[in-house]
């Protein structure tokens, strides 16, 4: 009798448990406008919030935006591409 | 919506939009447009992210393209034209916006300009860096306009 074998994708639990950041980095090129709308449309936030995030970019280099399992955080940085900000995925410490 | 009383070498810029965002002779400028989710520390993601995600990538940015494409087929300036107007529907703004920001990063990654390049004063320089900087400028003043327009 044929032997089946079931080649089982595992996720470590380092990478199911380990929450993750999402960084937007600085760029001096994208306006602080179209940052602070691309935080609005991407994760849902309020201006002031939004705001908030694009200034700690602007003034420190980064911002984590979001933080929480890996595959969402994955989702969120490829969004953040899909409107050309410099956005990682890192795990959060 | 309209954008009027430009002059030839601005609707020269406006004109160029699209292949500025386009910019495929620029390897740094490919970099910016498809820029690393990882910053080089996961190599095997980074290939993957390649593989799965930039061709989606390529599509939303080739969308909005098309999209101010088709609007720049009824801007026809001409040398003789003291002030041309450019005319665009207010649906069309999100895809403008996200267009101008692709010339943007492009050619601001294809001269290598930094934070001192885009904070100083602005100046028309003659040489093809300077022309460059005044159209990133340009290309900012007309997405400035385009979100407090959705704001």
């Amino acid at each position: 009798m044929a032997q089946t074998t079931v080649e089982r994708e595992t996720k470590t639990d380092e990478e199911t448990e380990t929450p993750w950041n999402v960084v937007v980095h600085n760029d001096p090129v994208n306006l602080m406008s179209y940052v602070t709308r691309i935080f609005q449309l991407v994760f849902g936030f309020a201006k002031p919030r939004a705001e908030k995030h694009m200034m700690e970019v602007h003034k420190l280099g980064r911002s984590i935006v979001w933080t929480g399992e890996r595959e969402r955080a994955e989702t969120y940085v490829q969004q953040l591409h899909s409107h050309l900000l410099l956005a990682t995925i890192e795990k959060s410490r | 919506m309209e954008l009027g009383e430009m002059d030839f070498l601005c609707s020269q810029f406006v004109l160029q939009i699209i292949p500025s965002a386009t910019a495929t002779d620029s390897p740094a400028a490919t970099r910016r447009l498809y820029s690393a989710p990882t910053d080089g520390r996961d190599p095997e993601f980074e290939q993957d992210w390649k593989d799965y995600v930039h061709p989606d990538l390529r599509n939303i940015f080739r969308s909005a393209q098309e999209i101010v494409e088709g609007d720049l087929k009824r801007f026809k300036p001409t040398e003789s034209d003291e002030s041309a107007t450019l005319r665009i529907p207010i649906k069309h703004l999100e895809a403008w916006i996200h267009t101008l920001n692709q010339a943007r990063l492009a050619i601001s990654a294809k001269y290598d300009f930094g934070e001192e390049d885009m904070t100083k004063p602005l100046s028309l320089a003659a040489d093809a860096r300077g022309l460059a900087l005044f159209q990133v400028n340009f290309y900012g003043f007309m997405q400035e306009c385009f979100l407090q327009q959705l704001d």
